[in-house]
C-alpha cells in the first residue's frame, strides 16, 4: 500500500487490543469476584434462615403455642424476611453484573469504534494525497 | 627678384589650401633625383643617374631594346641623356594641383617652390634668381612665398647664362661623366682638353634617330594625324604626299584611319569610360527581401504551437484529475469495506453482550419464581399475606431490574449504532470533499494554463509587431544606403571623367612644353659647346705659346747650368760660398717641408739638418697617403662653414670615396670605381629616410652630406697626381704646399737646387 498507510493504524490497533484485552480481564475479574461475594451472602443469609427457621417451633412450644396460629404466621413472616433478603442480593448482585456489562460494552464500543476511527482517518489521509494533481508537464 | 612675402595665410586661404591639399602632390623621382644631382654625380654614378631621371621624367619613353643598360660609361651617350641633362630641373606636377596652387598662391607651394627643389634652385640660381638665406628659411617652413612663375622660370631655362662657364667648366673639368664623348674602349671622358664636339653632335643625331615616340594609351584625332606625319586640318588628316611608295590610302590606313577620298578620317578616340554610368546603374539595381509575411507566419506558427501546448496541458491535467478520482473512489470503497466489516464485528459482540446480559436478568427472575415457589410449598396453606405480599414485591423488583437493565443494553447498543453509521458515512462525505478539492484544484490549474495561453500568444502578437516595424525600418535603410551609394558613383564617375579630361589636357600641354624646351635646351647646349670650344682653342693656343716659350728657355737655361756645372765639377770643388748657397737652398727646403723656419734650420747642427733632411725622405710615402684629402679640410667645413663635426667627418670621408673613385677612372680601373662607389653608397645608406610607403627618399643631413662632400671634393683640388703638377707649376717649388715640395725634394734629391735657388 502506497504512503505507508496502515502502519500508524496497527500500532494503535496494538494498543488498542491491550487496552481491550486488559479491560476484559478486569470485567471478567470483577464479575467472578461479585458471583462469589453473591454465594457467599446466599449461603450466609441460608445460614441464617436455617437458624431462625430452627429456632422458631422451640420459641413456641415454650409459650405452647407450638399448633397455634401465631406460628404460621411467624414462619410467613420469616419466609418473607428470607425472601426480601435473597432479593436484596439477587439485586445487588444483578446491578455489579449490570454494571459490569455496561464497563464491557463501552470498552468494546470504545474497541471498535477507535478501530473505525482509525479507518477513517487513515482514510482521510488518503483523501488528501488524493485531492491534489501532480505530476503535471507545463 | 620677384619673390614676395604674403603675410600669414587667412581663413579663405586655409580653406582653399586644405582643399589644394586633397589633390595629388608633386612627384619627386626615385631616390631624391635632380637634374642638379644628377650633374654633379660622381663619374661612376652619372650615367646610372641621367637614365634613371630620363625616363621618370617621361615615363612613356621607349629607348631603343638594343641600348645598354648597364654600369656607368658602357655606352656612348644618346638623346635621352642629353635631354635629362638639359631638363635635368624639371618635376612631373600633377596639372590640377599645380593650377590649383597657383590660385591660390599665384605659383607653386613651397612643396614645389624651386626653394625646396634642388634642381629647380639651381636653375634658378643660374638664372640670377637665388632665394636670399632668410627666404629660403621662410620656404621651408611653409610660409606662402610667391615664386617666380613659369614663364621666368622657362625663360631661364632656355637662356645661354644656364650653363655659365664655371659649371662647364666643372662638368668638363675633374666631373666628367664618364664615356661622354667617347666610347667605351677610349677610356676616359671629354674634358677641356679632348672635348669632340662634333662627335657629340654625331652620336646625339644618332639616337636621335633611335629615339621611338611613346603612344599615348588614348590619342585624339589629332594626335594620331600628328603621329603618321599629317596635318590635322580641323576635320580630317591632310597626309604627307612625299613617300613614292605608298599611296595616301595605304598611309592612311596603316595610321588607323579612312581615306574618304581626298584626306584621311581618322577614328575618334575610344571613350575610356565606356557604359560605366550604365554599368553603376545596372550594379545598384538591387532590391532587398521583404521578411514581413516570413515573420507573421513565424508567429502565427508560434501561436499554433502555444495553443496546442496549453491543449495538451489541460488533457494532462483532466487525464490526472480523473485518475485522482478513481483513487478517491478506491479508497472509499475499500474504507467502506473496512469499516462496514468492523461494524459487524462490533455489532455481533454488542449483540451477544445484550442477549448475555438479558438471560442473565432471565435466570435472576427465574431464580426469584423458584425460591417464591419455594417459600410457598415450604409455608404450606399460608395464613396471613406476609410472605405474598412480600414475594409480590421481589418478583416486581426483579422484573423492574431486569426491564431496566435490558433497556439499558438497549439504549447503549442505539447509541453504538449512531456512533457507528456516523463512521461508516465518512468515506462518503470524505470523498465528496476530496472530489470538491480535486475539481477546484483541476480547475485552478486549468485557469493557470488559459491564462499562460492568453498571456503567451499577447506576447507574441506584440513581438510581431515589433518585428514588422523593424523589417519595414530595415527595408527603408537598405534602400536609402543603395541610393546614397549609387549617387555616390555617379558622382565619383563624373569627377573621373572630369579628371580624364583635365589630364588628357595636361599631357598635351606636358608633351608640348618639354619638345620645346628640350629643342630649347639642345640650341643652348650646341651654342655653349661651341663658345667653350672656341675659348679652349684660344686658351691652348696662348698656353701651348707660352709653354713653347718656357720650354725654350727652359732649355737654355738648362743648357747654360749644365755646362756651368759640368765646368765646376771639372775644375774646382764647390768654393765656400757655393757650399752655403746649397746649404741655404736645403734650410729652404727643410723649411718648406718641415714647420720649421729657415732660420731655425740654419741654427740646427750637421747631425740636426741631416737627420730632419732623412725623417722627411723617409715620410715621403706616407705624405703622399696622407695627402689624399688636403689637410685641413675638416676643421675648414668645422670651422668656416660651421658645419656639424659629425656632418663634416662623413662629407670627408665620402670626399676621400670620391676621390679615390676618381682615381681609379682616371687609371681606367673599373673595378675600382665601382669598388669606390659601393663603398660610398654603404656609408650613404643609414642616412636615406623611409616614407609611410616605404619609399626612399633624401633627408636633409643626406643632402647636406652630399653637398659637403661636392664641396671638398671641388674646392680643394688633389694633390697627389702628376697631372695636377703641371698644372699648378706656376713656381718652381709649387704654391700650394706639399706635392709641389715633394717634387721639389724629389728634384732637389736627384739634381740639386734648381736655378735661381739661394
Amino acid at each position: 500500500m502506497a504512503y505507508g498507510a496502515g502502519f500508524t493504524g496497527s500500532n494503535q490497533t496494538t494498543s488498542r487490543a491491550v487496552t481491550l484485552g486488559y479491560g476484559l480481564d478486569d470485567i471478567q475479574r470483577a464479575r467472578e469476584a461479585t458471583e462469589r461475594t453473591g454465594v457467599l451472602n446466599r449461603f450466609t443469609s441460608n445460614k441464617k434462615f436455617q437458624n431462625l427457621a430452627r429456632s422458631l417451633p422451640g420459641q413456641f412450644n415454650q409459650r405452647g403455642m407450638i399448633d397455634s396460629g401465631l406460628r404460621q404466621r411467624a414462619r410467613e413472616r420469616l419466609a418473607a424476611q428470607k425472601q426480601l433478603e435473597q432479593h436484596g442480593l439477587a439485586a445487588q448482585t444483578a446491578e455489579a453484573q449490570a454494571q459490569l456489562d455496561r464497563q464491557r460494552a463501552l470498552l468494546e464500543e470504545q474497541f471498535a469504534g477507535g478501530m473505525m476511527d482509525d479507518t477513517v482517518a487513515d482514510a482521510l489521509r488518503r483523501f488528501g494525497i488524493a485531492q491534489t494533481i501532480q505530476g503535471l508537464v507545463s | 627678384m620677384v619673390k614676395r612675402y604674403l603675410g600669414p595665410p587667412n581663413e579663405e586661404e586655409i580653406r582653399k589650401a586644405a582643399a589644394v591639399s586633397q589633390l595629388p602632390k608633386r612627384e619627386t623621382a626615385p631616390g631624391g633625383l635632380t637634374g642638379a644631382n644628377v650633374i654633379s654625380s660622381p663619374p661612376g654614378q652619372a650615367r646610372q643617374r641621367i637614365e634613371a631621371l630620363a625616363r621618370w621624367a617621361d615615363p612613356g619613353k621607349r629607348l631603343d631594346p638594343s641600348y645598354p643598360t648597364g654600369r656607368a660609361g658602357s655606352a656612348p651617350l644618346d638623346q635621352a641623356m642629353i635631354e635629362a641633362i638639359a631638363m635635368g630641373s624639371q618635376s612631373r606636377f600633377p596639372l590640377a594641383r599645380t593650377e590649383a596652387e597657383q590660385e591660390l598662391y599665384g605659383g607653386p607651394t613651397p612643396d614645389t617652390a624651386m626653394g625646396y627643389d634642388p634642381g629647380q634652385q639651381a636653375a634658378a640660381r643660374r638664372a640670377g634668381l637665388q632665394l636670399s638665406p632668410g627666404e629660403q628659411d621662410s620656404a621651408s617652413s611653409g610660409a606662402l612665398i610667391a615664386p617666380v612663375n613659369r614663364t621666368d622660370l622657362a625663360s631661364a631655362l632656355v637662356d645661354n647664362t644656364m650653363l655659365d662657364d664655371s659649371r662647364f667648366d666643372e662638368i668638363s673639368g675633374w666631373q666628367r661623366p664618364y664615356g661622354l664623348g667617347k666610347t667605351v674602349d677610349e677610356g676616359l671622358g671629354f674634358n677641356a682638353l679632348n672635348i669632340d664636339l662634333d662627335a657629340i653632335s654625331k652620336e646625339a643625331a644618332d639616337a636621335l634617330k633611335k629615339y621611338n615616340t611613346p603612344k599615348d594609351p588614348v590619342k585624339t584625332p589629332e594626335q594620331q594625324c600628328a603621329d603618321a606625319g599629317g596635318t590635322w586640318n580641323g576635320t580630317s588628316c591632310d597626309l604627307p604626299t612625299g613617300d613614292p611608295t605608298k599611296t595616301p590610302e595605304q598611309i592612311c590606313a596603316d595610321a588607323g584611319g579612312t581615306w574618304n577620298g581626298t584626306s584621311c578620317d581618322m577614328p575618334a578616340p575610344p571613350d575610356p569610360f565606356g557604359d560605366a554610368a550604365a554599368d553603376i546603374n545596372s550594379a545598384f539595381n538591387i532590391t532587398t527581401q521583404d521578411l514581413t509575411d516570413k515573420i507573421k507566419q513565424l508567429v502565427a506558427d508560434g501561436k499554433v504551437n502555444a495553443r496546442l501546448m496549453t491543449a495538451d496541458l489541460v488533457q494532462q491535467i483532466k487525464d490526472s484529475a480523473d485518475r485522482r478520482k478513481t483513487q478517491i473512489k478506491s479508497i472509499k470503497e475499500t474504507s467502506e469495506a473496512a469499516l462496514e466489516k468492523q461494524n459487524t464485528n462490533r455489532k455481533a459482540i454488542q449483540t451477544q453482550l445484550s442477549a448475555t446480559a438479558k438471560q442473565r436478568m432471565a435466570t435472576m427472575q427465574a431464580d426469584t419464581e423458584a425460591q417464591i415457589a419455594a417459600g410457598r410449598l415450604t409455608l404450606g396453606p399460608q395464613l396471613t399475606s406476609e410472605f405474598e405480599e412480600v414475594a409480590a414485591m421481589v418478583t416486581g423488583l426483579t422484573d423492574s431490574i431486569a426491564a431496566g437493565h435490558e433497556g439499558s443494553m438497549s439504549r447503549i447498543e442505539a447509541i453504538a449504532n449512531i456512533a457507528a453509521a456516523q463512521r461508516l458515512a465518512a468515506p462518503a462525505l470524505l470523498m465528496a470533499d476530496a472530489q470538491s478539492a480535486l475539481g477546484d484544484e483541476q480547475f485552478r490549474l486549468e485557469n493557470e494554463a488559459q491564462a499562460s495561453l492568453l498571456q503567451t500568444l499577447a506576447s507574441l502578437t506584440e513581438q510581431e509587431n515589433a518585428l514588422v516595424l523593424q523589417e519595414a525600418q530595415r527595408i527603408e535603410a537598405f534602400n536609402n544606403n543603395r541610393d546614397l551609394a549609387e549617387a555616390s558613383a555617379l558622382v565619383s564617375l563624373g569627377m573621373a571623367k572630369l579628371q580624364n579630361s583635365i589630364d588628357t589636357v595636361q599631357r598635351a600641354e606636358d608633351k608640348a612644353e618639354r619638345l620645346d624646351i628640350r629643342l630649347a635646351a639642345e640650341k643652348t647646349a650646341a651654342t655653349a659647346a661651341a663658345e667653350s670650344k672656341r675659348r679652349w682653342e684660344a686658351d691652348f693656343q696662348q698656353k701651348e705659346d707660352t709653354l713653347k716659350t718656357s720650354v725654350s728657355q727652359w732649355n737654355k737655361t738648362f743648357d747654360f747650368t749644365k755646362e756651368e756645372a759640368e765646368a765646376s765639377r771639372e775644375t774646382t770643388k764647390l768654393t765656400a760660398g757655393e757650399k752655403a748657397k746649397q746649404i741655404a737652398a736645403q734650410n729652404q727646403l727643410l723649411s718648406s717641408m718641415t714647420a720649421y723656419t729657415p732660420e731655425q734650420v740654419a741654427a740646427m747642427t750637421d747631425t740636426q739638418r741631416n737627420t730632419l733632411f732623412s725623417n722627411v725622405q723617409n715620410n715621403l710615402d706616407d705624405i703622399k697617403r696622407a695627402a689624399s684629402v688636403r689637410p685641413g679640410t675638416f676643421r675648414w667645413l668645422v670651422d668656416d662653414l660651421g658645419t656639424d663635426p659629425a656632418i663634416a667627418g662623413m662629407a670627408v670621408a665620402i670626399a676621400e670615396q670620391m676621390r679615390l673613385m676618381d682615381t681609379a677612372n682616371e687609371a681606367g680601373d673599373a673595378a675600382a670605381a665601382q669598388s669606390a662607389q659601393d663603398t660610398m653608397d654603404a656609408m650613404l645608406e643609414p642616412y636615406w629616410g623611409l616614407d609611410s610607403t616605404m619609399q626612399r627618399y633624401e633627408t636633409a643631413d643626406m643632402r647636406e652630406i652630399k653637398s659637403l662632400a661636392n664641396t671638398a671634393f671641388t674646392a680643394l683640388p688633389r694633390l697627389d697626381g702628376e697631372a695636377n703638377y703641371e698644372d699648378f707649376a706656376e713656381h718652381p717649388f709649387g704654391l700650394w704646399g706639399i706635392s709641389n715640395s715633394t717634387r721639389g725634394l724629389t728634384s732637389f734629391i736627384s739634381n740639386g737646387p734648381p736655378a735661381g735657388v739661394g
